[in-house]
């Protein structure tokens, strides 16, 4: 005989496992619609495009052509890798250094591979100081057996820069830091609030004035991007414009292979992740600054992410544009959305305003097949359990956008986040409550499901207290519950009860369904007989024995 | 119980040694294109941890579990062949500790697999050193994945060995395993995929023990 706990472990085990297989599974599917919608986005021609734009005030055309500059971003087919997150962990493992991030330079002193000496250094954050670690690589001589190796590492803190991490260095609080391309480091120290510059060939830290604005929260500065191998974004001259025009026709916007392409034959205007005078800092709302290298104080506005907040963009990559003698032109912009079927392109000028902004956004129509993804990634949503569509739901206005891309048991990049975030967005009454009919379909299939199962329960003997149990667990974890109940729900021999003449287990005292107990009812005083029976009756009648009543 | 231990021990040796088996290949693959030829035979400077091992890693992470499946099956299909727990139960012992003899003896198995991975992995780096530290981060993630990956495997194996093999049996099988690897693909080498995973390890368990003590001998 099982006992009560028994009982609850193996229950609590099979929906433990069902609910994790069924997740996993609808899960699994659900990717497989957006990878095939995330698809159909990419084989269009997906790209934005801001031409006939005096783009930063002037023209780059030196020749007859009247037309500006044209700017390009479209998606990468590598973003579909953002959605396997096992993938995204592996590949930056397969490409060479292996995950280096951004504390990761090489520069070839001279020389390069077999013959020369290769200097390469790591920026990393230890406890509260910032180190640069750099190798210098010489390789063997002709003939000779070994290779020289020597290695140099610095450490710096808020007073200084010394070869040992001394206590008179002081530590860094809460920083946001990153290595610039001339070597040094920018950085922000929370905690102090002020920028800093770690100069590690001249040996010195400088520290910018106090900022005084409680307001200003960055997240990110330097290099401004988000995955940005899913973005390409381009610059094409007016020559070069004219030049692809008349080689193809409409075939302007098509995407460059590969990587990152950066075209600027004939301009002087460049596009760089990074310039000499300025750096850049992205706050949380969305706003990029523009930081004075020198005075390490925020100059002015840069830019922003219009719209939408940097955590509710997949993908982001801001360019700085950069003219005649290093000067500063403004910067570029773009951005894919949550679901990484629009894209976004702003051209900002040096004092921040928007020049220019172009956005696209593939809609299912404008694809063949595209409805029939959206259809069926609806119907397999549907299927999660009640329990974790309303959990998602309700995140859906909190998550960030990777991941929400990522979620497997909430799945906030759902159509019940996307109403979650209607739901907090809006304040009329009538469209929060349309945005919560989202929920009906898994929990009227869960109600649905855990009617079946409690009719089942039942049949099988279950007391009323526990009906009910599996009717809340089911309806609560929809299919899942419905497995689990088919897995563990008791076993029956079932008899025909001789009272009301449905189906009773035998193992109870009394029938389930009419309370009737094993004891046979008195025998009736009267019985219908047939027509055959009736003429036996009455042969037993002349033979002298008593009529059946 | 140590006579337990030790009568698993010697049913398993064979699994026990061709999991080990395997991964020696992996690693001495590992060993020899990763570490080798980028100090002997290549102009590459080696920094990072080398591809190759990464890739043999990966690999491992869908090999371990699947052996360690087979290892779950043969313990329980072995019992069931020649009905040893009635045999075990007339002695001076419990089901409980038959059982517990028994997850002991494969998770020792399937961590001793993992650990001398991580020996031979560190004793590469040791021998071939790269010019920078290697960020450890991702190979410790994988490792922890491996054997989150591989313990609800090998419990998947032990609940399934209890039946006769059959179309059914290994379909339930072949989904188990897949909704492990899906977790892995699906979540990476991250916590939240350890907690699914183990998760779903002690809930197999938990199956399995109510089968192990209900069964009728």
């Amino acid at each position: 005989m099982e006992t009560r706990v028994i009982r609850l472990v193996k229950t609590l085990a099979a929906g433990a496992i069902m609910v994790i297989a069924v997740v996993m599974v609808l899960s699994l599917g659900r990717r497989m619609f957006e990878s095939e919608l995330l698809a159909l986005a990419l084989d269009r021609p997906s790209s934005v495009s801001i031409d006939e734009v005096d783009m930063w005030g002037r023209r780059y055309d030196g020749d007859d052509i009247p037309t500006g500059a044209i700017l390009h971003a479209s998606l990468n087919r590598r973003m579909i890798r953002l959605l396997w997150p096992a993938i995204q962990d592996a590949v930056p493992q397969l490409t060479g250094y292996g995950r280096v991030g951004k504390d990761f330079v090489s520069r070839h002193a001279e020389g390069s591979g077999m013959t020369g000496t290769e200097a390469i250094g790591r920026y990393g954050l230890d406890e509260g100081l910032i180190t640069q670690t750099a190798i210098r690589f010489q390789d063997a001589a002709e003939g000779a057996q070994d290779r020289e190796v020597t290695k140099n590492v610095l450490y710096a803190g808020p007073e200084g820069i010394s070869e040992v991490p001394a206590e008179s260095l002081g530590r860094f609080g809460d920083v946001l830091w990153r290595p610039s391309y001339d070597g040094d480091v920018i950085g922000l120290d929370r905690w102090r609030r002020a920028f800093f510059r770690i100069d590690f060939e001249g040996r010195r830290v400088d520290w910018g004035p106090p900022v005084q604005d409680d307001s200003f929260q960055p997240i990110q500065i330097g290099r401004i991007a988000r995955n940005d191998f899913a973005l390409n974004v381009w610059w094409e001259t007016p020559s070069e414009a004219h030049a692809s025009a008349t080689q193809k026709t409409g075939g302007a916007n098509e995407t460059p292979s590969g990587a990152l392409a950066v075209r600027h034959h004939d301009s002087p205007v460049r596009l760089q992740w990074e310039t000499e005078g300025v750096a850049l800092v992205l706050d949380r709302s969305g706003t990029i600054w523009r930081l004075d290298r020198a005075a390490l104080a925020v100059v002015g506005k840069a830019g922003e992410m219009p719209f939408i907040k940097p955590h509710d963009l997949l993908a982001y990559d801001v360019r700085v544009a950069v003219g005649e003698g290093a000067s500063y032109q403004g910067v570029v912009v773009a951005d894919v959305a949550r679901t990484g079927c629009g894209i976004g392109l702003f051209a900002y000028d040096d004092d921040g305003r928007l020049l220019e902004g172009e956005g696209d956004a593939m809609s299912p129509s404008s694809r063949p097949g595209g409805y029939a993804l959206l259809i069926g990634k609806y119907i397999v949503e549907n299927l999660y359990p009640p329990v974790l569509a309303a959990g998602s739901f309700a995140a859906g206005h909190h998550c960030d956008a990777i991941r929400s891309l990522h979620g497997v048991f909430l799945v906030p990049n759902s159509v019940f986040g996307w109403r979650g975030r209607t739901f907090v967005e809006r304040s009329s009454l009538k469209a929060r409550f349309f945005a919560l009919l989202v929920l009906a379909p898994p929990v009227g299939l869960g109600a649905v499901l855990g009617w079946l199962v409690a009719r089942d329960a039942k049949q099988r003997g279950l007391a009323s207290r526990s009906r009910k149990a599996w009717f809340v667990t089911t309806m609560m974890l929809g299919l899942a519950g419905y497995v689990m109940w088919r897995l563990v729900r008791p076993g029956e021999v079932m008899v025909t009860c001789s009272e009301c003449g449905r189906l009773r287990r035998t193992e109870l005292a009394v029938c389930q369904h009419c309370g009737a107990s094993w004891q046979a009812s008195a025998p009736l005083a009267w019985r219908v007989v047939e027509g055959v029976e009736m003429e036996d009756a009455a042969v037993g009648q002349d033979a002298g024995e008593p009529a059946a009543t | 119980m140590r006579k337990l231990v030790l009568m698993e021990l010697d049913r398993v040796g064979l699994v026990a040694l061709l999991l080990l088996t395997a991964v020696g290949l992996l690693m001495a693959f590992a060993a020899v294109t990763g570490f080798y030829y980028p100090w002997h035979d290549s102009s590459r400077p080696p920094v990072g941890s080398p591809e190759e091992l990464v890739v043999v890693l990966l690999v491992a992470t869908v090999v371990v579990p699947l052996i360690s499946t087979v290892l779950g099956w043969l313990q329980t299909d072995y019992d069931r062949r020649w009905n040893l727990t009635a045999y075990v139960s007339t002695r001076a012992t419990t089901r409980g500790r038959m059982l517990a003899a028994r997850l002991i003896v494969g998770g020792l198995i399937i961590v001793a697999s993992i650990a001398l991975m991580v020996l031979a992995v560190a004793a590469m780096f040791h021998a071939f050193p790269r010019l920078l530290p290697v960020d450890a981060t991702i190979l410790v993630a994988i490792f922890v994945t491996m054997l989150a990956a591989a313990l609800p495997a090998y419990a998947a194996g032990l609940v399934m060995g209890w039946s006769q093999i059959g179309r059914l049996r290994i379909l339930v099988l072949l989904g188990l395993l897949l909704v492990i690897l899906l977790a892995v693909l699906m979540m990476g080498s991250r916590p939240r995929a350890w907690i699914t995973l183990a998760v779903l390890a002690v809930a197999m368990i938990g199956w399995l023990h109510h089968r192990y003590v209900h069964q009728p001998l």
